[in-house]
C-alpha cells in the first residue's frame, strides 16, 4: 500500500480538494483507493454521506477520520484493503499530522502561492524534514500550488516560485477552476459534471489528470 | 483571429483518454514507538501539538465527573465527624473511582437508598 498525505498547518489551503481530486483520478486509473477524512470539518465525510442518500457510486472509499491515537493502527487496518491510502489532515499545527507524515509514502503540501499561505507551507516543510530525520527514514514530499491563474502568472506566484530554494514543486498546478468547488455542492465526481453546466469541465479534468501524473511519477516503483 | 476548426485551446482539453495503472512502491517501514515519540516531540517544538480534548474531559468520562450533581431534587448537607481511617479510606475510594462522596454514599445505601443487608 502506498500512503500519501495532504498536510498544512494552515485551513483552506486546498487540502480536501487536492485529496479528491487525486481520489477520483487515481480510482479512474483501477487503484483501489480509501481516504482517511482526517480534517474536522467532515467535508469529504459529508461528501460520501450525500452520495449515497442519492444512491450514487462511490468509486473510492472515504473513511472517518481517526482519533490521534488511533491513526496508526487504522493505517496498519488498510493495509491489505487498498492499493492506495490517502489522508486528509486538518488545518491545524496538530500532532497528528507528524503522526500522518511517519506513516506517508508522500506528503503534498497544497497551498496558495500567496505571502501568507507559503510560511505556512514553509512550517509543513519543515515538519515533514525533521519527522523524516527523527525516523530514519525519506519521506518524499513536494509543495503543490493551487487556485493559480490559468492565464497567467501574478507577481505573488512569480515571487513565491523564486523563493522556493530548491524545495520540490509539483509541475502541475491545480488552476482556480469552478468545477473544483462544484463538485462538493451536489456531491458530484469531476468526470460528473455537466460542460454545458458548468465552464471549463474538460481543462479541469485535463489539470486533475495532470496532478495525478506527476504525484504517480514521484511513486512510480 | 479566424476559426481553422483546431478548436479553443485545443491542448488543454479533456481527450477522455485515461492514465495507466503503473506499480508503485512504497518504502515505508515499522517506526518504533520510541522514534515517533522523538518525531512528536520535534513536531512539538514547531507548534505541532496535541490537539486532543484532554481524556478527563473526554465525553466518556463525562458521567464520571466530580462536578456534582445537577440541581433537580433537594439538595442538603452535612458534617460527618468519625475516626480518621475511615474517613481517609472512604475519600481514598471516592478518589479511586472518580465519584464525588454523595453518590458513593449513595451506592453504599443501595438502589432504594435504603441501607444494604
Amino acid at each position: 500500500m502506498i500512503s500519501i498525505s495532504f498536510v498544512n498547518p494552515k485551513g483552506g489551503t486546498g487540502k480536501t480538494t487536492s485529496c479528491f481530486l487525486l481520489a477520483e483520478q487515481l480510482a479512474r486509473m483501477g487503484y483501489k483507493v480509501a481516504v482517511f477524512d482526517c480534517d474536522p470539518n467532515n467535508n469529504l465525510v459529508n461528501w460520501r454521506d450525500r452520495r449515497k442518500e442519492k444512491d450514487a457510486e462511490l468509486p473510492f472509499e472515504i473513511v472517518d477520520g481517526p482519533a490521534e491515537d488511533e491513526l496508526l493502527d487504522l493505517v496498519a487496518a488498510y493495509e491489505d484493503k487498498c492499493e492506495v491510502l490517502l489522508m486528509d489532515m486538518e488545518g491545524t499545527a496538530s500532532q497528528i499530522v507528524t503522526f500522518a507524515m511517519s506513516q506517508s509514502d508522500l506528503c503534498i503540501i497544497p497551498f496558495e502561492p500567496t505571502p501568507m499561505e507559503t510560511r505556512q507551507a514553509s512550517r509543513a516543510v519543515k515538519l515533514v524534514q525533521r519527522t523524516s530525520k527523527m525516523i530514519n527514514r525519506e519521506i518524499k514530499y513536494s509543495l503543490l500550488m493551487v487556485r493559480t491563474n490559468a492565464a497567467f502568472q501574478t507577481n505573488d506566484e512569480k515571487d513565491v516560485r523564486a523563493a522556493l530554494n530548491g524545495v520540490p514543486v509539483l509541475d502541475t498546478a491545480l488552476v482556480r477552476r469552478a468545477a473544483y468547488t462544484r463538485i462538493f455542492r451536489d456531491a458530484d465526481l469531476l468526470a460528473e459534471l455537466d460542460s454545458a453546466k458548468v465552464s471549463n469541465v474538460g481543462k479541469a479534468n485535463v489539470n486533475a489528470k495532470g496532478f495525478a501524473t506527476n504525484t504517480l511519477e514521484l511513486l512510480k516503483g | 483571429m479566424g476559426n481553422y476548426g483546431f478548436g479553443d485551446d485545443a491542448g488543454d482539453t479533456d481527450s477522455g483518454s485515461e492514465l495507466t495503472k503503473i506499480p508503485l512502491k512504497s518504502n515505508r517501514k515499522t517506526v518504533a514507538p520510541e522514534k515517533l515519540q522523538e518525531a512528536a516531540e520535534g513536531g512539538a517544538d514547531l507548534g505541532f501539538v496535541s490537539r486532543e480534548p484532554s481524556k478527563k474531559r473526554s465525553a466518556s468520562n463525562q458521567a464520571n465527573r466530580r462536578t456534582g450533581r445537577r440541581q433537580t431534587e433537594p439538595q442538603d448537607k452535612f458534617l460527618v465527624t468519625g475516626p480518621k481511617r475511615v474517613l481517609d479510606a472512604f475519600k481514598a475510594r471516592c478518589d479511586e473511582q472518580n465519584v464525588p462522596y454523595w453518590r458513593m454514599l449513595e451506592e453504599l445505601m443501595g438502589p432504594d437508598g435504603d441501607e444494604q443487608t
